[in-house]
């Protein structure tokens, strides 16, 4: 899901995933984005989205990525120039999924992920999922995502993931705000370890 | 029917501008194969309010084409309010093209689709296998409301991007766009979950 991609700024989008089963797909198994700056093109700025989004009752399982990513605001997956996204806003419920062997996250809540990304907003609860045999964490949640092998760090300021997490079954759960002046609210309660 | 730029079309306009009104067109049960651009065309097509109605696409085997099947609105910036309504896309057989099925307001401003169902289609070894969005190539303030439901989407590779279900609300320069999707599997029961949403929209 992505409401607004290359350039495209102030759309809102609003998007119910529910009971599908995805399996093996390259990259994450589930995205959600408000903003992309620029994909196709070599610059761009997308500002302004803003995506109402429930993913619910999903198997998602083995995908090289995240299991299911939501991100509210991504100026670009390399990090160049001129590739911008700024004040994008996500409002997700992720709830009552199963989330199987990630290599990276199960459940992955950022408020922005990489690239030129400013004063993007996620607000999420997740709710009674399963996320289990994730590579890193089973759920994760960032302010501005520090980046890794694989996708540069946000570069960019007071970007917020707020997410209340319960009766998750996860192992490892963590928050963090991740690149400096960057913001990670987060709660948790009753949950409880993957068997 | 093989070859061509487009097997089948629904066209509702004709350029320059003349406006055109399309109901109840059933396309059905056809083999269409290696059109340059769309097997199976539904669009208003540069002419301001132009619509079609109650399409119903069943049945067909669309492949090897730029596009399977494609509902869109306009060729140029010429186009602008015109709708496409009550579009049933089910049961088709969709393989090796670029895109398998694209639903996409392109160019102009202003269009209307709404009532669009895309269901029970196999949709596999496209390089795109479904995509749906609110907004494309500079084309603002459109309406997209799309169902999604029971195909089977597999074998589609498109590196770096969205190789199976993929909605967007704006691409390429395309603002102010309103689109609300569902994305859903029918249950065991035959029933289909129910999450209380509501969608607000402007107005």
């Amino acid at each position: 899901m992505l409401a607004g991609q290359d350039n495209s700024s102030s759309n809102d989008m609003y998007a119910t995933i529910s009971g599908n089963t995805v399996e093996r797909n390259d990259g994450n198994g589930i995205g959600a984005f408000a903003g992309l700056g620029a994909f196709f093109l070599p610059t761009g700025t997308s500002n302004n989205n803003t995506l109402d989004l429930e993913i619910t009752g999903n198997t998602v399982r083995d995908h090289p990525r995240t299991g299911i990513s939501v991100a509210s605001g991504v100026g670009s997956s390399d990090g160049r120039a001129g590739a911008i996204a700024n004040n994008n806003q996500v409002t997700a419920k992720v709830n009552n999924n199963t989330v199987e062997d990630s290599d990276r996250f199960g459940i992955g809540i950022v408020g922005a992920s990489s690239g030129l990304a400013n004063s993007n907003q996620v607000s999420a609860e997740a709710v009674k999922n399963r996320a289990c045999g994730s590579g890193i964490t089973d759920i994760q949640v960032y302010g501005g995502f520090p980046g890794d092998a694989s996708t540069p760090p946000v570069s960019g300021v007071n970007n917020v993931a707020q997410v209340k997490a319960t009766q998750n079954t996860a192992t490892t759960i963590a928050a963090a705000n991740g690149v400096a002046g960057n913001f990670a609210f987060f709660t948790q309660s009753n949950n409880v370890p993957c068997p | 029917m093989q070859g061509g730029n487009t097997s089948i079309f629904v066209r509702a306009g004709s350029v320059p501008g003349f406006p055109g009104k399309v109901k109840n067109t059933k396309v059905l049960a056809n083999l269409v194969s290696g059109a340059a651009f769309q097997g199976i065309q539904v669009s208003t097509r540069d002419a301001v309010g132009s619509s079609i109605d109650s399409t119903t696409i069943t049945g067909n085997s669309s492949s090897l084409s730029d596009i399977g099947i494609q509902l869109f609105t306009n060729f140029s910036a010429a186009g602008s309010n015109t709708s496409i309504t009550n579009t049933n896309v089910t049961d088709n057989l969709v393989s090796g093209n670029d895109i398998g099925i694209l639903v996409n307001p392109f160019m102009g401003d202003n269009n209307t689709l709404t009532g669009i169902t895309i269901a029970r289609n196999t949709v596999t070894d496209n390089n795109g296998g479904i995509i749906a969005d609110g907004g494309e190539t500079s084309s603002n303030g459109n309406l997209l409301k799309v169902t999604i439901k029971d195909n089977t989407v597999s074998g589609n590779s498109f590196p770096g991007g969205a190789a199976g279900i993929l909605v967007r609300g704006g691409l390429l320069s395309s603002s102010n766009n309103h689109v609300d999707a569902r994305i859903l599997k029918e249950r065991s029961d035959g029933q289909y979950r129910e999450w209380n949403y509501r969608a607000r929209w402007p107005g």
